[in-house]
């Protein structure tokens, strides 16, 4: 294994996951995904020999020599945790940002409640002697 | 009158023949002559060549102490003699043979001997002169000047640090002056009034001393003999030689050695038996011989030489190759002909070794039956150890293998010793080497491929070969000629192309092609190329699929003694930018597909039940 060639795909790998989650976090979801996925592509299409020789370099093979391991396995990696991360990110918003259901509290209900509840904490204090 | 003159030479001849042995000669004197100085106990003897002491008894118990002494003369006995260091320490025998006795001390006697005999001891030094009235002759402190002729004699007058002497001589009278010189006057010429003068001094021995061994260098187990070899070059006779050897390592057998003689001119060799030192590393000593010899007046002279010698290391190793010369396609009793090598090692010391022996071979000659070229060995003391393994050349040429060496530890150092001698081996013979290939591994149906075989002589022996190929069933030669007969030379390639074609599909083997040769030697021997896979599919293969193709390489020599497998796995098509931009593309797809399946399902049922 080639530590030069490990140090650069983690250079090059950890600069491009940090882009795609700048987009996310500052931008937008759809940002990060075009970045994720055009980045990767368009460099393939502009520089072909340098990004098909970085893509297929092998770092190991596991399972003796059985599974290759080389950098389009993780960009592969990298891609499945990116677009979970996106997608998760965007059905949580969804899911809290939702309107709430027939059968759940208002707004001036939960109000109503915490007041009571605290009313209730307050007398209980002063009743102590 | 015949006979007359005959009786008169016979007796003339006679004359000469019978050596003056008694007459008298100016240079000569009877004197009591020094045979050499001994220590002797009892048991030991003395030496004077005719005359031979023996020590009977020594009484040390008496005041003082005395010894009896046996005298044998030409090895009979003859007299027995009481000594003492006092008032009995001088005997004589049959007034000739003198012993003085110097003392007796610890058992042993000191004495002296002599012989009254005529001894040769004014030697000439100056020879005839011719001296005039008035005329001086200068020799030393010494001068002579003819002061006068008489009738019969010259007057000469010598002077020596301001004493001056007149004496007359006639023709033969001569005059020892002190000891030291002999001044002669040989003839006068009366009518021209000149004398002819000769001058004569005591001789003296002078030794020189020579040590002469076979070979320098010497195995330390082995007994070194040395011969000293002493010569007089003086101008009387040396008695009572005693030579001491010794060494500045090791032993010598035995360091005192005596001769009784040495007479002018001649020479006497000592033996010198010395064991030499044991050391790991080998060692340089040297021999030192110290020799002394004393003159008809007991005068000493003395001389010594030395000599260094070399001693190689008690452990060595010896590396033979047998034979010199292999045929590499020779077959004895159905083995192929191998290089014989055998290392032996020597423990010339007198105490058991273990060592370590490692060989290398070129790499070209293979090892047969023995896994590794290290050996570890037990030697026992002064004895050898062999290791013997055989090597089968898979290459022709000169080679030199390099030493052998050995490693053993002695006293927490570690040693090494190499063989001494490069081993030189020759392999001749025709190597016949056929290789197989296949213009395209992957082809269409009905498509022509061109079957390569390539024979290469790499040997140095011209042969004739017959190359003889077929094709599987399925296969059909459209083109060419799959066999070939012929002479081959030295270094030369014979090139064979045909072209088959098949119509089905499928994976085929095409087989190894078997070369038989002879070489100039009148020697057989075969060669099989390697095979090579045949991939055949329904329509050509296009530009930008991946194939592998695995070309599995097999050489064997008629003699099955080299096998070489190699596998290469070739790309055939290459990666294009849109190719992996399209894989790359399709893989975002699935991912993403299969990573919103979770998210999706759970949107659905919750828009479902809360919505």
């Amino acid at each position: 294994m080639d530590i030069f060639a490990v140090l650069a795909s983690l250079f090059v790998f950890g600069i491009f996951t940090m882009l795609v989650l700048f987009a996310l976090i500052a931008v937008s979801s759809i940002s990060a995904v075009i970045i994720m996925l055009f980045v990767p592509v368009l460099a393939v299409l502009v520089m072909p020999k340098t990004v098909i020789a970085f893509l297929s370099y092998q770092h190991l093979l596991l399972a003796n020599g059985m599974v290759p391991i080389n950098n389009f396995h993780i960009l592969l990696f990298i891609w499945s945790t990116l677009i979970g991360i996106i997608l998760y990110t965007e059905f949580l918003t969804w899911y809290l940002a939702r309107k709430t259901g027939p059968g759940q509290q208002t707004e001036s209900e939960i109000l109503d409640t915490v007041r009571a509840a605290a009313d209730s904490v307050l007398s209980r204090i002063k009743q102590r002697p | 009158m015949t006979i007359k003159i005959a009786s008169f030479a016979i007796f003339i001849i006679i004359l000469f023949m019978v050596p003056s042995a008694y007459a008298y000669d100016f240079r000569d004197e009877e004197i009591w002559v020094y045979q050499g100085s001994f220590d002797v106990g009892v048991g030991e003897r003395a030496d004077t060549g005719s005359y031979v002491i023996k020590i009977h008894e020594v009484n040390m118990e008496g005041t003082p102490p005395s010894a009896v002494l046996l005298v044998y003369k030409n090895k009979v006995y003859k007299d027995s003699f009481f000594v003492d260091a006092t008032v009995n320490n001088e005997q004589v025998y049959d007034e000739e043979f003198r012993i003085h006795v110097l003392d007796i001390v610890d058992g042993k006697v000191s004495f002296e001997m002599y012989m009254h005999d005529y001894e040769r001891v004014w030697i000439l030094d100056v020879p005839k002169t011719t001296l005039i009235t008035g005329e001086e002759l200068n020799y030393g402190d010494y001068t002579f000047t003819v002061s006068g002729f008489g009738e019969d004699c010259v007057t000469l007058v010598m002077s020596n640090n301001g004493t001056v002497t007149e004496n007359n001589y006639t023709t033969g009278d001569y005059r020892k002056i002190f000891d030291e010189i002999l001044f002669r006057v040989v003839y006068i010429n009366k009518e021209k009034k000149e004398a002819f003068v000769e001058i004569y001094r005591q001789g003296r021995p002078d030794l020189e001393l020579e040590i002469i061994s076979d070979p320098d260098i010497y195995n330390p187990n082995e007994m070194i003999e040395y011969d000293v070899v002493v010569k007089n070059n003086g101008t009387v006779p040396v008695r009572g030689i005693v030579l001491t050897a010794s060494v500045s390592d090791g032993t010598v057998d035995q360091s005192v050695q005596n001769y009784y003689m040495i007479d002018t001119s001649e020479e006497y060799t000592f033996v010198v038996i010395v064991t030499p030192p044991v050391t790991p590393l080998g060692t340089n000593f040297t021999l030192k011989a110290d020799v002394t010899g004393y003159d008809f007046g007991g005068r000493s002279y003395a001389n010594s030489t030395s000599k260094e010698t070399r001693v190689t290391s008690y452990m060595a190793i010896e590396k033979r190759l047998e034979p010199g010369e292999i045929s590499l396609n020779r077959m004895i009793y159905g083995m192929q002909e191998a290089l014989l090598v055998t290392l032996s090692v020597h423990n010339m010391a007198d105490f058991q070794n273990i060592v370590n022996v490692h060989d290398e071979l070129p790499d070209s000659f293979i090892p047969l039956d023995v896994g590794s070229l290290e050996w570890p060995l037990v030697i026992d003391a002064d004895s050898t150890g062999e290791i013997t393994y055989k090597a089968v050349p898979t290459k022709t040429g000169n080679f030199t293998l390099c030493p052998a060496t050995m490693e053993w530890e002695q006293d927490l150092e570690t040693y090494y010793a190499l063989s001494s001698d490069d081993g030189k081996v020759c392999v001749h013979g025709a190597k016949i080497v056929a290789e197989k290939s296949l213009s395209s591994n992957v082809i269409g149906t009905k498509e022509d491929v061109d079957v390569t075989i390539i024979v290469t002589n790499e040997g140095d022996r011209d042969a004739e070969i017959n190359i003889l190929d077929r094709v599987p069933i399925g296969i059909r030669i459209i083109g060419g000629v799959d066999h070939w007969s012929g002479n081959l030379a030295a270094g030369s390639s014979k090139n064979i192309i045909y072209t088959i074609q098949t119509e089905k599909e499928g994976e085929f083997s095409l087989p190894e092609v078997k070369v038989s040769f002879v070489d100039v030697d009148k020697i057989e021997g075969s060669s099989l190329s390697n095979s090579v896979r045949l991939y055949v599919t329904e329509k050509a293969i296009q530009s930008g699929a991946e194939i592998a193709v695995m070309t599995e390489t097999v050489t064997e020599t008629g003699a099955d003694t080299e096998t070489i497998v190699s596998t290469d796995i070739t790309s055939t098509a290459e990666l294009t930018r849109w190719g992996v931009a399209g894989f790359m593309l399709s893989s975002f797809a699935t991912l993403l597909c299969i990573l919103t399946i979770a998210p999706v399902t759970a949107y659905l049922l919750i828009s479902r039940v809360y919505l």
